[in-house]
């Protein structure tokens, strides 16, 4: 009898310390991810024009129906959406800043990215000499939840100050 | 991972079906269970993590409340209310908190911490799922599952995890143990497959682009018509999207052997609200139904009391919907229109079927007006554009989208109802080689538009 009684409390016992680590590791999961490192969440469509000033007349700022005809991107999938487009069909300075909702979207908005870029190339290929050199130093940066697209005179500016904005 | 992308189309679906089918039959959970997780990581592999803790808190406390519901049935439901609990708490904190943190800290709670954490996606239908489980195994409704892997595997099955429908266990349960794939069974799977595909890729995101580019527009531009229009777009959207998301999800099953329940039955040829939510979400009005409604007492209790229980799971499965007051009050729209119809309008409707479905789906319109909008001002501008608030009947816009936009909002009509089914598999049975080429060209045509879309996200997702 007292032997039964012995293996009750125990039985009772691990079930109480399952009980604790369930809760403790779910807080300790919240932690976790409560505390990963994370960019800094920014204005992005006002991050956007503010590094669209950073070379002049390059580009202008288009609407959500601009990026959906051209990246086959709504704006609506995404957090918040930054977009500058070219100035006449003749340039091919962009730049496309997307803060995405969830990290499988990452992969997606590159692929619509880099389908934009092999399109303009086959635009400008064989007669816009300055334009197919701008696509090709086309910048893709990944950062957190953030993906940017850099195609610029000066994108090596345009990348460092949106490294700078972001940085924790 | 989403089905309608060509990574899952042409590289995981091909891989999962070839590994499964090679496998000897003893080791097909485990395969399907590793893609399941392979397929539940891919973006965010950081939350497998606290699926793995669901699948675990879960397993052993289905078996603590089996081994205690016979000799100590009180201590099973004290274990019980621990494990709905926890598994509300992992919910509450990932998808509820930052909401909930927010509105007390713009209420002068600063103390509150604030917390960005982002939705581990599939969390509302898997923890669903979970609850289910824990209460059956309580009630003795179902044998517990002793089996570490099966249980992982019913939650995880990758085919409904992200967006349902929320398998009951008792559904699957015999088939988690002994299935069985006929070469029937595997082609009616794959051609629920493509039905989803089609209805997803060709009509969905088509809607969408139509709603999207009338949402956009500037107050100039507004007007009763053109609102209307694009809140007949996103009704027939959301409906394609969700629907033809399950039907994949039924066809996998069905190509794995699983026999899902059905979640949608042509929801928008309903003659009245009830019988609207019958056909909507099919797995979700029953899990509340049974789950939260009939322990409330369901309407077997005082007229007040079934207003209170009406209002409450309506409430309840607005803010499942998501964390924002738009869906609650989305939810509590549905909770008055059904008392409405019990209460007021008794069975008018039903003796009146054509103008009963005519209403109801311009009731179900203005609805989707309330849960796609989660900012309040934009949602009263819109909706008050759909009577005429600050704005005219028709304009050139409106000519406009009704030259681009009529075809395809037809075409939501008109394959929402059974009639194109029915159609469909006469034809079938008459043509046969005809329609396997038409479902061929369907195919192919779904891969072009995929190339051209670039990224299809599935509406339910977010949920």
């Amino acid at each position: 009898m007292g032997e039964q009684w012995d293996i009750e409390k125990r039985r009772q016992l691990y079930i109480w310390v399952f009980q604790a680590v369930a809760l403790t590791a779910l807080f300790a999961f919240v932690w976790f991810i409560a505390h990963e490192k994370k960019y800094k969440e920014v204005d992005v469509p006002q991050l956007v024009a503010d590094m669209s000033t950073i070379t002049q007349d390059e580009w202008h700022e288009e609407d959500i129906l601009s990026l959906k005809r051209r990246f086959g991107l709504a704006a609506n999938d995404f957090a918040a959406v930054g977009y500058f487009g070219p100035n006449s069909n003749m340039d091919a300075a962009e730049l496309l800043l997307v803060r995405v909702k969830e990290k499988s979207q990452i992969d997606a908005v590159v692929e619509a990215m880099k389908n934009r870029v092999a399109y303009q190339c086959t635009c400008f290929d064989g007669y816009g000499e300055d334009q197919m050199a701008l696509l090709k130093d086309a910048r893709y940066l990944t950062r957190g939840y953030y993906v940017f697209l850099i195609i610029s005179s000066d994108a090596t500016s345009v990348e460092r100050e949106f490294l700078k904005q972001i940085e924790p | 991972m989403v089905f309608s992308s060509m990574t899952y189309l042409f590289v995981f679906l091909p891989m999962v079906l070839l590994a499964y089918f090679i496998a000897p039959p003893r080791a097909r959970n485990m395969v399907l269970l590793a893609f399941s997780l392979i397929f539940y990581a891919w973006g965010e592999p950081v939350y497998i993590f606290l699926m793995l803790m669901s699948i675990t808190v879960n397993y052993v406390f289905g078996r603590i409340i089996s081994n205690n519901r016979a000799n100590h049935s009180r201590y099973a439901k004290l274990n019980l209310g621990i494990a709905v609990g926890w598994n509300l708490l992992a919910l509450g904190i990932f998808k509820y908190y930052p909401f909930v943190s927010s509105q007390l800290r713009g209420m002068g709670l600063k103390f509150i911490p604030a917390m960005k954490l982002i939705l581990p996606i599939g969390i509302s239908f898997y923890t669903f799922q979970a609850i289910s489980y824990l209460v059956d195994v309580y009630r003795n409704k179902i044998r517990v599952q002793r089996g570490f892997f099966k249980f992982a595997l019913y939650i995880s099955m990758f085919p409904q995890l992200i967006a349902g429908p929320i398998v009951r266990y008792e559904d699957v349960e015999k088939q988690l143990t002994k299935r069985k794939v006929t070469l029937a069974m595997f082609g009616n799977g794959g051609e629920y497959f493509l039905r989803g595909l089609i209805k997803k890729v060709l009509l969905a995101n088509q809607l969408g682009a139509l709603y999207v580019q009338i949402e956009s527009l500037g107050a100039a531009h507004a007007s009763v018509l053109t609102a209307w229009l694009g809140a007949f777009a996103y009704t027939f959207q959301i409906y394609f999207d969700f629907s033809g998301y399950s039907d994949m999800a039924i066809g996998l099953g069905k190509m794995f052997g699983f026999r899902f329940p059905k979640n949608f039955d042509y929801p928008y040829t309903a003659s009245s609200i009830t019988s609207f939510w019958r056909r909507w979400h099919i797995s979700l009005s029953s899990w509340f139904r049974e789950y939260v409604y009939i322990p409330l007492g369901g309407k077997r209790v005082s007229p007040r009391k079934h207003v209170r229980n009406i209002l409450i799971v309506w409430m309840l499965t607005g803010f499942w919907h998501g964390a924002g007051w738009n869906f609650v009050l989305w939810g509590l729209y549905y909770g008055i229109l059904l008392l409405l119809e019990k209460y007021v309008v008794h069975d008018r409707i039903s003796r009146h079927p054509w103008p009963g479905r005519i209403l109801t789906f311009l009731l179900v319109t203005i609805g989707w007006m309330f849960f796609v909008h989660t900012d309040f001002s934009e949602m009263l501008t819109y909706v008050g554009h759909m009577f005429g608030v600050g704005c005219t009947f028709a304009n050139a816009t409106t000519g406009y989208f009704l030259r681009t936009g009529l075809l395809v909002l037809l075409l939501g009509m008109f394959f929402s109802t059974p009639i194109f089914h029915r159609l469909n598999e006469q034809f079938a049975v008459k043509y046969y080689t005809t329609s396997i080429a038409i479902r061929i060209v369907m195919f192919m045509l779904c891969i072009a538009a995929l190339v051209y879309q670039s990224y299809n996200p599935f509406l339910y997702f977010r949920f």
